[in-house]
């Protein structure tokens, strides 16, 4: 038997046609011009725009196809589609020749070339064998062409004449520069001339077709609107192709079919149909195509042919399914046109189902089909002349055989390929892989599982068991997930198959698991019990719907099978099997002394089961422990619907300290060594498939074991605490801390553990939560007298015996008012009974208020003592610091200081603070007070006052708080004229007594004055009473008085007056101004003093 | 009176009812012949993917609960209906049924929203729990026998 192939859409068919072009006399091999000349016809730039062309190379061998010899029309052809036709007119019948030469206009030897030139045209011409090809000549010329020059023309000319050539055809290709620009433009002339041609043969079938009759002429009305509609596919006119392949396609309907027939009608319609679904999906017409298609497989769907042949239908229906599939797929995949609904995946799924059908008629038809006719029906299938008839027809007409034994010779030869050479399976796990893909891209992950699903069917057909066992396993999974339990129940079945056959033994048992939850009484039994035929190590009982001959095959498989004997334990991995039995985990207490796990099992058996040993494994990062919680069969004993408890305990390693502590997994052990224990191992971390929670769980009227289950929470990780401390703390500091005080905080550590500790460690450190500001306005320190530490602090107090007391402390100073909060962590080691060091951890959280110390406020008073607002450089001023004592402690003042500017004197007398020493309670008061002279115009900035103060409580030997007041801001100006009296303290009535004025003048001119005294009744007085003075520049004028006082008791002076002609009127308001403030006013008069006069 | 016409005119009204919950798992499937039911259950579920593509997509009018044809086979075709707490019902027909129209099929998700609704108002009624109710399965057999 040769090689026959099944129907299939031939390549010529396939692909997209464009007009053919006959190249000659380019030398591309030995001629680099050519060469460029060649290349430029097929560079791919722009290639988006350019006519799209088909170059071949016209060499002096090549043979045009022999014309078909022409007969007298209309006559009855053999046969609708001849198969060499369309590849003629792709691959060998140019529209358009194009001989190329090289000559130049002002060529020497002219006339030689001429005549050369024309008789290639001619023998061309005459290789054509009156075809109506376009012959164009292009002249390869080294120059650019003049315009209008006169040689040129007539040269052109009588090239023309000697071709018999149109001048129209006659091109140019000067080969200067960019010859890209000019292929195009001669690209362009060919596309016209190759539009030419094939509407010229259009023209020409067209009329063959106008002379046929519809009754009796069929065949040849198909042929020629095929040949139409690809003439003017040809020509890149999508429109009426389309038109003319539909009249096509249209005309075959009307074909009357019979058995002889049936088959090439439908292989043509096929064709057709191709065409058209092609030209509609490059139009942009999907629709239009889908319908096309649809009405296109409904009328053929029930032309199924001899009976005997039905595979072959179907197989045909198949290939149209896939085929428009991949015609959809391709053209649609840019663009938006499929959608979820419509998609490529459905003609791939109908393809795959056709298949199936396919495979099934082969079953029943060509089950015997085991013999190749002796006649070699199918050889000539390559010869024939059109497509879609039988091969041995032909043999028929050669041999002249009988009709009928040749007919059944060539069904018997295709069963029999059907039936030996056809890989049925393949087909259609291929198609349902495609339309699997195409159901993924358009999402559709349920339409993708049904196919899965069927693909593992096939797979299974194919005897592909482990496969099919994978495919249907996952699908289990997304079913089950889903809650879609008949159909879980279906795959689990089939899966258990498949794990049968293949003697797997972990898919046996985990299906065997899975299967509990869905077998009931009998089944559930025997699942049962081929679980435990494994722990035998013995081969479990076949399932009941393999036949015969697969219960072999799996038996052998089973007896092969080595993990069976060899391997000691068989861990099952229960996070994808969803059985009668689960198991959850709450981590309860965590500590370094001691870690202890819950776990709850739920169960359900029919008939009481029993387990060896139940195991948590623990894991930390570089440990793993394996706890056995239980090893008592006895308490692991599993029957109707119950949840266990079992709680366990166990000492972590200290290593594991403040890391990760997590149940991995919990294994339940079914049988035991030497037997072949199965392990079930349940990750607890592994979100466990959906489980549907009830929209209203709390509805259930009655709480079941099963609500008590999936209650529990499970805690399946935790960080290992470090040991807790024993040590005694006790922290000691006097809330609140004063404002830029030393504030002492001492924390006391008593060793309370029943051995040494070592390594103690204080650490300080400022509570994250406290703003950044504040972490810039403290400062610490272990000594106020030592360096200042910068946060976080560590105090190293090293070992400390049992019982030992250790104190430690340190300084802190705020210098603003926010309350801090600051952390304080103990560390130190312990050793345990095996000599290793466990890190113990305390914290604590300590927590710091501050306080203002004091209020201080500051007055201003003149030498008089009353309040003034500004002050003359050279007056006295007296300054006065208030303090109110805001702290909650007692505070003594220890000293007080004024930092003066340099500009203020300390007026005579010096400075004696008459506060230090003193106590202040809470909300007490005190004053301090100073007379300065500001000796010079300056600013305003008299300087600093200073408290120096401590807590009365604190020892004497410690570092001391302080508070400073910058002294408010007063006015200072300079006067030109100062005035200043000496009196004495008080006056005795009758008791004269002096008085001095001085009159200061500061400035650099003279100043002359009017002093005149106003006397009054309280003294008699003597002196000048009105006086004209002249004060010099930068001098001092004095006034000598001498007051007799006549009265007792607080009197008024006499009050001196002081005027100015020379000056403007603003000084004596000046000059009153000072009078005012400078002079005092009034005297107290003591009554007589009288000797005491001793009587005896 | 409708009732009635209706009952004249189909013995055999649909293949298969099927409820499918929020969650998209089955809550009630019964079927004409029980050795179909798994390979149209295969085709419900499979028909899910479109259901919540127009859930997705979101219908023009969310008044109407009815979303036509999702998907058909050669031998079934599936109507989808979906409430508005995304509780889907499914009916089946057989594809060779061509004397059922929209409207007939409308009706008959009409009767089992009313049927579903009842059920919910059982106090002994879990919601979230398959449906066993006597009274839900009467309706949903007289759709599929057309004797309602």
């Amino acid at each position: 038997m040769v090689d026959y192939r099944e129907f299939d859409f031939p390549a010529e068919l396939c692909c997209s046609p464009s007009p053919l072009i006959a190249i000659a006399g380019l030398d591309t091999v030995n001629n680099a011009i050519h060469r460029t000349i060649w290349d430029a016809f097929h560079s791919p730039v722009g290639r988006d725009s350019r006519a799209v062309l088909n170059f071949f190379h016209l060499t002096s061998e090549y043979k045009f196809p022999t014309l078909s010899e022409k007969r007298v029309m209309p006559y009855i052809p053999k046969g609708i589609l001849k198969r060499n036709w369309l590849e003629k007119h792709i691959r060998y019948d140019p529209a358009v020749v194009v001989i190329f030469y090289d000559c130049d206009w002002n060529d020497e030897s002219w006339n030689e070339k001429i005549s050369e030139c024309s008789s290639r045209v001619q023998s061309i011409r005459l290789s054509l064998e009156g075809r109506k090809s376009r012959i164009v000549v292009v002249l390869i010329q080294k120059l650019m062409p003049a315009v209008d020059d006169n040689i040129t023309t007539e040269r052109a000319a009588s090239l023309c004449d000697a071709c018999t050539l149109n001048p129209k055809a006659l091109f140019i290709l000067p080969v200067v520069d960019n010859i890209h620009g000019y292929a195009i433009r001669l690209e362009n002339a060919f596309y016209d001339l190759a539009q030419n041609y094939y509407q010229q043969q259009i023209r020409a079938v067209k009329s063959k077709l106008e002379n046929l009759s519809k009754t009796s002429h069929q065949y040849l009305i198909v042929r020629y609107s095929f040949k139409i509609g690809f003439y003017n596919e040809l020509r890149q006119d999508h429109h009426n192709a389309h038109k003319h392949y539909h009249q096509c396609y249209m005309s075959l309907l009307e074909i009357r079919t019979f058995d002889t027939n049936i088959y090439e009608v439908k292989v043509v319609a096929a064709y057709i149909v191709y065409k058209i679904s092609r030209l509609l999906f490059a139009m942009k017409r999907a629709r239009d195509a889908l319908t096309q298609f649809n009405s296109h497989v409904n009328v053929f769907k029930s032309m199924i042919g001899p009976p005997e042949l039905m595979f072959e239908h179907y197989s045909w229906l198949s290939k149209q399914f896939s085929m428009f599939a991949s015609l959809f797929d391709e053209t649609t995949s840019e663009s938006s046109t499929a959608t979820q609904a419509l998609n490529p995946g459905f003609f791939f799924k109908e393809a795959a189902d056709y298949a199936k059908k396919r495979k099934t008629s082969a079953y029943d038809i060509c089950q015997d089909a085991n013999v190749y006719p002796s006649s070699d029906p199918l050889n000539e299938w390559n010869n024939i002349e059109f497509y879609g008839q039988r091969p041995w027809r032909l043999i028929k007409t050669l041999n002249n055989l009988d009709f009928n034994t040749i007919e059944a010779d060539g069904v018997q030869a295709l069963k029999f390929y059907e039936n030996t050479k056809v890989d049925h399976s393949k087909a259609i796990i291929s198609f349902l892989g495609n339309a699997m893909k195409q159901f993924k891209h358009y999402k559709c992950p349920r339409m993708r599982n049904l196919l899965a699903v069927q693909m593992a069917d096939e797979y299974y057909n194919a005897k592909d068991y482990s496969k099919a066992l994978t495919l249907w396993s996952h699908m289990l999974w997304d079913y089950r997930d889903e809650g879609w339990e008949a159909i879980a129940h279906e795959l689990v079945n089939k899966c258990l198959k498949c794990a049968y056959l293949t003697a797997s033994v972990q898919n046996y048992v985990e299906l065997n698991l899975e299967a509990l939850k869905y077998y009931k009484n009998i089944d559930l039994q025997k699942a049962l019990n081929n679980i435990g035929s494994i722990i035998q190590r013995q081969i479990p009982e076949p399932e009941k719907t393999l036949n015969e001959y697969e219960k072999n095959v799996s038996m052998e498989e089973w007896k092969k099978c080595d993990s069976l004997r060899s391997r000691s334990v068989l861990e099952i991995d229960m996070s994808v099997t969803n059985s009668t039995i689960d198991t959850k985990v709450i981590l309860k207490d965590v500590s370094c002394d001691g870690i202890e796990i819950d776990i709850f099992i739920k169960a359900k058996f029919p008939i009481l089961v029993q387990f060896s040993k139940l195991i948590a494994c623990v894991t930390c990062i570089d440990n793993t422990y394996d706890v056995e919680v239980c090893t008592d069969s006895n308490k692991l004993i599993y029957g109707e619907s119950k949840t266990h408890t079992y709680s366990c305990k166990f000492v972590p390693s200290p290593n594991d300290v403040g890391k990760e502590i997590t149940v991995n997994s919990i294994k339940l052990q079914l049988g035991n060594e030497p037997d072949f224990p199965i392990v079930l191992k349940f990750y607890s971390s592994i979100k466990k498939t959906k489980s549907f929670e009830r929209e209203i769980n709390n509805f259930s009227l009655s709480k079941t074991y099963d609500d008590e289950f999936e209650r529990i929470k499970q805690i399946t990780s935790t960080t290992l605490k470090p040991r807790s401390s024993r040590l005694g703390m006790e922290i000691k500091h006097k809330n609140p801390a004063l404002l830029l005080e030393w504030y002492k905080v001492s924390v006391c550590l008593t060793n309370l553990e029943d051995r040494p500790v070592s390594d103690v460690c204080l650490n300080l450190s400022i509570n994250r939560n406290n703003n950044e500001k504040v972490e810039h306005s403290i400062e610490v320190c272990e000594d106020p007298d030592k360096n200042v530490l910068s946060l976080p602090v560590d105090f190293k107090l090293d070992s400390m015996l049992v019982g030992d007391q250790k104190t430690q402390s340190f300084y802190i100073r705020f210098s603003s008012l926010d309350t801090r909060t600051f952390q304080l962590m103990i560390s130190y080691s312990i050793e345990d009974n095996n000599r290793t060091k466990i890190a113990c951890v305390k914290d604590v959280e300590i927590v710091i208020d501050v306080s203002i110390v004091f209020d201080i406020s500051v007055s201003y008073m003149s030498s008089r003592f009353e309040p003034v607002s500004k002050v003359y450089v050279g007056e006295p001023l007296i300054v006065v610091p208030n303090i109110k004592c805001l702290s909650p402690w007692p505070i003594l003042i220890e000293s007080t200081s004024f930092q003066l500017a340099k500009h203020v004197t300390i007026s005579a007398g010096g400075y004696q603070s008459v506060l230090n020493g003193v106590t202040l309670e809470s909300d007490e008061c005190a004053s301090e007070v100073i007379c300065v002279t500001p000796s010079e115009l300056s600013e305003n900035i008299l300087g600093c006052f200073t408290i120096n103060w401590k807590r009365t409580d604190v020892e004497s030997e410690c570092k001391n708080g302080y508070s400073s007041l910058e002294l408010p801001k007063i006015i200072v100006e300079k006067s030109t004229f100062l005035v200043d009296m000496k009196l004495p303290a008080h006056g005795w009535l009758h008791t004269p007594m002096s008085v001095v004025y001085f009159l200061h003048n500061n400035s650099e001119s003279l100043l002359t004055l009017d002093v005149s005294m106003e006397a009054n009744e309280a003294f008699m007085m003597a002196g000048h009473k009105d006086l004209n003075v002249t004060v010099l520049p930068e001098s001092t004028y004095k006034l000598h008085y001498n007051l007799y006082p006549l009265v007792v008791g607080v009197s008024t002076l006499p009050k001196m007056h002081i005027g100015c002609t020379s000056e403007p009127n603003d000084f004596k308001h000046i000059l009153n101004d000072i009078l005012v403030r400078s002079l005092q006013t009034q005297i107290y008069i003591m009554p007589k003093h009288l000797p005491i006069h001793h009587t005896n | 009176m409708h009732l009635q016409i209706l009952q004249v005119y189909f013995s055999d009204m649909a293949l298969c009812v099927a409820v499918v919950s929020k969650e998209n798992a089955p809550k009630y499937v019964t079927s004409l012949n029980p050795e179909d039911e798994l390979q149209i259950q295969y085709e419900i579920h499979s028909s899910i993917d479109f259901v919540e593509e127009k859930l997705k997509t979101g219908k023009k009018d969310m008044r109407d609960l009815y979303l036509g044809l999702l998907y058909s086979t050669e031998d079934h075709k599936i109507y989808g209906y979906v409430t508005n707490t995304k509780v889907k019902f499914f009916v089946v027909i057989d594809s060779s049924n061509l004397l059922l129209r929209d409207n007939e099929i409308r009706f008959m998700f009409r009767k089992l929203h009313t049927a579903y609704t009842d059920l919910m108002c059982n106090p002994f009624y879990i919601p979230g729990d398959y449906i066993t109710s006597e009274n839900f399965n009467k309706v949903a057999r007289g759709i599929l026998t057309g004797n309602s």
